[in-house]
């Protein structure tokens, strides 16, 4: 299975509005709820090919997005599994 | 689709007609449904996007740099409320004008009796302006806080806010300033007005739906909390997350009216600035100048060639201000709006507390035809 980083925000402003750089940018993307293996936090996630998280990294720095965290998982059989 | 058969001279109580995009935005947004911040799919998603981008619209708008820092509310009562009791401590003194709205005076009542801050009213000076060298006087006994309206949503009248911000900031002061009445009005940035805080309302100057306003907070202030409760995110702790701007926008947004919010200030923004208050000044002077051609009509306030947006006061000699309001609508199809307006000091100031006066609002869609019908009509009503 492939292996996607998967980016936390500490809240919905910052989520969204990642969201919304990316897309603006035509980067890849996918929003999705963080993982439970992640987070309990309740919020939404970021995912995307590894390739593309330091063109988007910088895309969200410039723009005063905060990252909460920033992990590869593998889908695994119905669960995530944390790489790194 | 609004009435032809009405003219409508009350938008300083709520602006009326809508632009047609505003109607469409929030239909649109009621349609397609969703739940900021609850769940993940599309909807809750599409939903949070529409948040998001009127707030990236609104925090333009009003030339606020980092969008964070507008906390949306559901009216400027809200606003001014999140500010006042979010700000001042037990033992604050706190300087406001007369021209205060109840929004600002209520709050401020009840914390000098919660927590004991001490209150003091800044002077007028001659016609109605704030006395500014009183004011820099008054300004360094230690003050945590200056409440300034901008514009009287009984007179009209522009104040030199950032003027009254410079004072403040010199002495160590923090400035609130109710833009209840200003907000798509005047071009204004937060930052040119020596402001810490700006609290707005959507369904006035800017043309928007009722329900959805904000509060506009300098870099690097910090609020307590107001209205606490879910966000959406952080569940599993149990005190409010600390960042803005989820940190004072517990419970589920007006999407549908940031939806029609967005679609108005765009259409503001496709104004040339300061358009609108050329117009509603205009319409103002041209009001004023028509009911001093009538006898027995007085009107309350500064004169016509002072700085001010559309909002004109006056009395009628030998008769009821109610009585006015209500023939004006039954016999002539004229909308205005009679009492005190909520600014009960703004009355004593003038002369007119407690009776109140009758208010004549114009605005951004009324007429030069329509300020002559108006005049015309008033005319009839004190000969008759």
């Amino acid at each position: 299975m492939p292996v996607h980083v998967y980016i936390t925000f500490p809240s919905t402003y910052h989520a969204i509005r990642a969201d919304r750089l990316l897309s603006q940018s035509n980067l890849e993307h996918q929003m999705l709820p963080v993982p439970r293996v992640l987070s309990s936090s309740c919020g939404s996630a970021l995912r995307l090919a590894p390739e593309l998280w330091p063109s988007a990294a910088i895309i969200l720095a410039e723009n005063g997005v905060q990252v909460e965290g920033e992990y590869r998982l593998q889908e695994n059989g119905g669960r995530w599994q944390v790489l790194e | 689709m609004s009435d032809p058969s009405l003219i409508y001279f009350n938008q300083a109580a709520t602006s009326w007609p809508k632009p047609e995009v505003v109607m469409q935005a929030v239909d649109q947004a009621l349609r397609q449904g969703g739940n900021p911040g609850r769940g993940n799919h599309g909807l809750a998603l599409a939903a949070a996007h529409r948040v998001e981008s009127a707030r990236e619209a609104v925090a333009r708008f009003l030339g606020l740099k980092d969008p964070s820092r507008l906390i949306f509310s559901f009216n400027a009562t809200d606003a001014l409320n999140m500010a006042l009791f979010g700000v001042l401590r037990p033992g604050d003194r706190v300087l406001f004008t007369p021209l205060e709205h109840n929004s600002v005076l209520r709050p401020l009542q009840v914390l000098r009796r919660r927590r004991g801050i001490h209150l003091q009213e800044l002077p007028l000076g001659q016609e109605g302006h704030l006395d500014l060298d009183q004011a820099g006087r008054l300004l360094q006994r230690r003050t945590r806080l200056v409440v300034v309206n901008h514009a009287s949503n009984v007179t009209g009248q522009i104040q030199d806010v950032r003027r009254l911000g410079e004072l403040a900031r010199r002495e160590g002061a923090l400035l609130l300033v109710d833009a209840a009445q200003t907000a798509g009005v005047l071009p204004f940035a937060l930052d040119e007005l020596q402001a810490d805080m700006l609290a707005f309302t959507g369904h006035k100057g800017l043309l928007g739906p009722t329900g959805t306003g904000g509060l506009c907070l300098a870099a690097g202030l910090e609020l307590d909390t107001w209205r606490v409760g879910g966000t959406g995110n952080l569940s599993h702790q149990e005190l409010p997350p600390q960042l803005l701007p989820e940190r004072l926008e517990a419970g589920t947004h007006n999407v549908c009216g940031l939806a029609g919010l967005e679609a108005s200030v765009t259409y503001l923004g496709g104004l040339e600035p300061g358009e609108v208050l050329r117009h509603e000044s205009r319409l103002r002077e041209r009001l004023y100048r028509g009911l001093l051609d009538i006898p027995g009509v007085r009107p309350v306030g500064p004169p016509p060639t002072a700085a001010s947006i559309g909002v004109l006061s006056l009395l009628v000699e030998g008769m009821d201000p109610a009585l006015v309001e209500y023939r004006l609508e039954k016999e002539c199809g004229i909308i205005c709006r009679t009492g005190l307006h909520c600014a009960p000091r703004a009355h004593r100031s003038w002369g007119t507390f407690p009776r109140g006066t009758v208010r004549l609002s114009p605005g951004w869609f009324n007429t030069e035809a329509e300020v002559d019908a108006v005049v015309q009509a008033l005319g009839k009503v004190v000969a008759t």
